[in-house]
């Protein structure tokens, strides 16, 4: 059997995308290995405030560092699934159109999420929570705007169903707004 | 004789009406969440912690062990249904469920993992209402020298097993561990990393971590997945083996639930673990063994057992030590501590009667499964039918409404969306999540152990392997580490050139 193509993982976008993640990583250890300097010793170093910090994050800036240089020199095979996480159970493509799929890719749905977050307060859980789920089920619905009506209703009866169990049976707060 | 006296009084408290309706709902909740493909005992409870907050710590226990319960039972189902494991304890279900399904069997291959998975839960919850006392009490002995080493190779643990490179689950512990100092320090009040906002003082809030890492983090899996569930089986047949099949298997599941005990007592090791083991276990003592992939019903009793009796052994050390060793009883932990009560050993004397209500709530969990399980296999398998135009919603706002919930600050929505990025691209990117939630549970106990140990030792650092107990489980911690990298190297060495055989 021939040897896999160690040169493809090297050039991937997924190979450089796991390097800018632990890029990111390793930036966020740096800052805190900076920024714990300033946090007092304390009578000895590993007994004060500052000590136990700054081991954990020299740690992780080494750990990254070695493994950011691992994946550039030992590239391995596309990463599988994670045993601590559910495999992915829907993974066929459905034939969506490219405007939906756009929308509903991971970053679509963080910028609708965020536009969530950003409107709870302002219109109130019920208002925000229904343009958010139609917002989200009628790009993934294989009819996509003809599902509207139907997606509307069920999303809306889901939004009251969560509404009533945290404000009239759990007595928990939901951001109020507009509509409540 | 005082175990049975509070085990009495503990069926008299969890028999009290609205306590066995909360384990109740949490069993049905735990059942339905679980067929729901995707939805794991992890992000099924973190989504509904928030039901919890208004309530009592003994029936907000009881439901969220429930949830446990049921959902380790009904990811089986959609298995066999849709050859597609609910979560990854069940993975191995696919290799002789979804055969069955395909018979025309899959009322009988569900009804067998209900049955086998009541058995292995009953006898776990045996086997901790006895072992955990037995550990307390042993640990009230236990100085922060010996925490700091429990807490260690509590992480080491995880990492070993989380994933298939250590290096990547060290990078997810550390990070979890360094978040886990954020806020204000526990020994010489100051803060560290709050960057000047008065909501980090308190630290990095554990419920909304743990929603954005799990269940957001789903949220944006699901919306780049496909939606198509073409290999659905139709036919579900009988919903009850037979007397002469079960006890066809009543062996393998004794066996499963023996494997699932002591495995979920490790640290890290998990469902999957247990229930793999159990499956190649029941294979290799079978009498049929070719048999097995096209669909043996000893194939899927035995790991059913053993996933479900993971439940009580893994919350032996969460419940007498304070320390988890999976994200499930992390999630836990961290409900009993939004709850006010800290797990760990002194716990069985100061809240005993808590303890053992909680003992006699999973059995009665277990008892409570074989009775919803059975009578809604129909139900459940159609469950597994959900499109995920409206799942993805679902899970969406009761991630973000639970987040919010426990404080009612929008600061933890934010959060909860931060860590909903993380985890997405660590899942991603092949890291483990798990140990980012034990990093932010362990890291405090593990600081505060490692500083008071050098404290009370004037800086002496031999104190940690002075002491027996502590030297024998730092030990055990460079073992695994050093067996989970020589595992890994291995395994990438196959994956590179699969013509090299596994030796072990």
């Amino acid at each position: 059997m021939p040897a896999p193509d160690r040169t493809s993982r090297r050039r991937s976008p997924q190979l450089w995308a796991e390097i800018a993640f632990l890029g990111g990583v390793l930036v966020v250890s740096v800052t805190a290995l900076v920024t714990v300097g300033q946090v007092p010793a304390g009578d000895t170093f590993m007994t004060g405030p500052r000590g136990f910090p700054t081991v954990i994050s020299g740690l992780l800036v080494l750990a990254c560092g070695v493994r950011i240089v691992m994946a550039l020199l030992r590239p391995e095979s596309s990463p599988g699934t994670d045993a601590d996480q559910a495999p992915a159970p829907m993974d066929k493509p459905t034939g969506r159109p490219a405007w939906q799929r756009r929308i509903t890719g991971p970053w679509g749905v963080l910028v609708i999420s965020m536009g969530y977050a950003l409107l709870l307060q302002p219109l109130g859980f019920i208002l925000a929570s229904w343009l958010y789920g139609v917002l989200l089920a009628v790009p993934l619905h294989p009819k996509g705007l003809r599902s509207l009506p139907t997606v509307a209703v069920i999303v809306g009866g889901l939004v009251l169903l969560a509404w009533a169990t945290f404000v009239l049976w759990l007595r928990a707060p939901l951001p109020t707004g507009v509509l409540g | 004789m005082e175990t049975f006296e509070w085990l009495w009084q503990g069926l008299n408290t969890v028999l009290q009406p609205q306590n066995l309706l909360f384990n109740i709902i949490g069993v049905a909740l735990g059942i339905l969440f679980g067929a729901i493909p995707g939805l794991t005992a992890t992000l099924a409870i973190a989504l509904l912690l928030p039901f919890t907050f208004g309530m009592e710590p003994l029936p907000a226990m009881l439901m969220l062990l429930g949830i446990f319960s049921g959902t380790m039972y009904s990811s089986s189902v959609t298995a066999i249904t849709i050859n597609t494991p609910g979560n990854p304890a069940s993975a191995v279900m696919v290799l002789d469920g979804y055969p069955l399904g395909q018979q025309g069997k899959a009322g009988k291959a569900i009804g067998m993992a209900c049955i086998s998975s009541s058995i292995g839960s009953f006898l776990s919850v045996i086997v901790m209402t006895f072992m955990a006392p037995l550990i307390a009490t042993f640990a009230l002995r236990f100085s922060p020298v010996e925490y700091f080493a429990v807490g260690l190779f509590g992480l080491t643990a995880v990492i070993g097993v989380a994933g298939r490179s250590v290096l990547r689950g060290v990078i997810a512990t550390g990070l979890g561990v360094l978040l886990s100092t954020v806020g204000m320090d526990a020994i010489m009040p100051y803060p560290r990393f709050t960057m000047g906002q008065s909501a980090l003082q308190t630290g990095i809030p554990f419920l909304p971590a743990v929603i954005g890492l799990f269940a957001i983090a789903e949220v944006f899996r699901l919306a780049g997945a496909g939606a198509a569930l073409d290999k659905t089986v139709r036919t579900i047949g009988k919903t009850l083996p037979s007397w002469s099949e079960f006890k066809g298997v009543i062996k393998e599941v004794f066996r499963g639930s023996a494997i699932g005990m002591l495995i979920g007592i490790l640290p890290g090791a998990g469902g999957t673990m247990a229930s793999f083991l159990a499956y190649s276990e029941t294979r290799r003592t079978s009498k049929n063994p070719e048999k097995f992939g096209k669909g043996e019903l000893a194939g899927v009793a035995s790991p059913d057992a053993a996933s479900n009796s993971l439940t009580g052994g893994s919350m032996i050390p969460m419940l007498s030590l304070g320390i988890p060793g999976d994200a499930v009883t992390a999630v836990l932990l961290g409900a009993l501590v939004v709850q006010g009560v800290q797990p760990g050993p002194a716990l069985f004397t100061t809240q005993p009667d808590l303890v053992y209500s909680i003992f006699v709530g999973m059995a009665l969990a277990a008892f409570m499964m074989l009775i919803l399980g059975l009578s809604s296999i129909r139900l459940v398998a159609s469950i597994v039918k959900i499109p995920r135009h409206y799942l993805l919603p679902f899970i969406a706002i009761f991630s973000f409404v639970g987040a919010f919930a426990e404080s009612g600050m929008m600061y933890d929505v934010w959060i909860a969306i931060a860590f909903g990025v993380l985890g997405f691209f660590m899942n991603r990117y092949d890291f483990p999540v798990a140990p980012i939630v034990l990093g932010l549970i362990l890291g405090p106990i593990i600081e505060s152990a490692f500083r008071r140990s050098l404290t009370l030792s004037d800086g002496n650092w031999l104190v940690f392997i002075n002491r027996p107990i502590s030297a024998t489980l730092l030990a055990m911690a460079v073992l695994v580490v050093v067996f989970s990298i020589r595992r890994t190297r291995k395994a990438a060495a196959r994956r590179l050139d699969p013509k090299i055989e596994d030796s072990s």
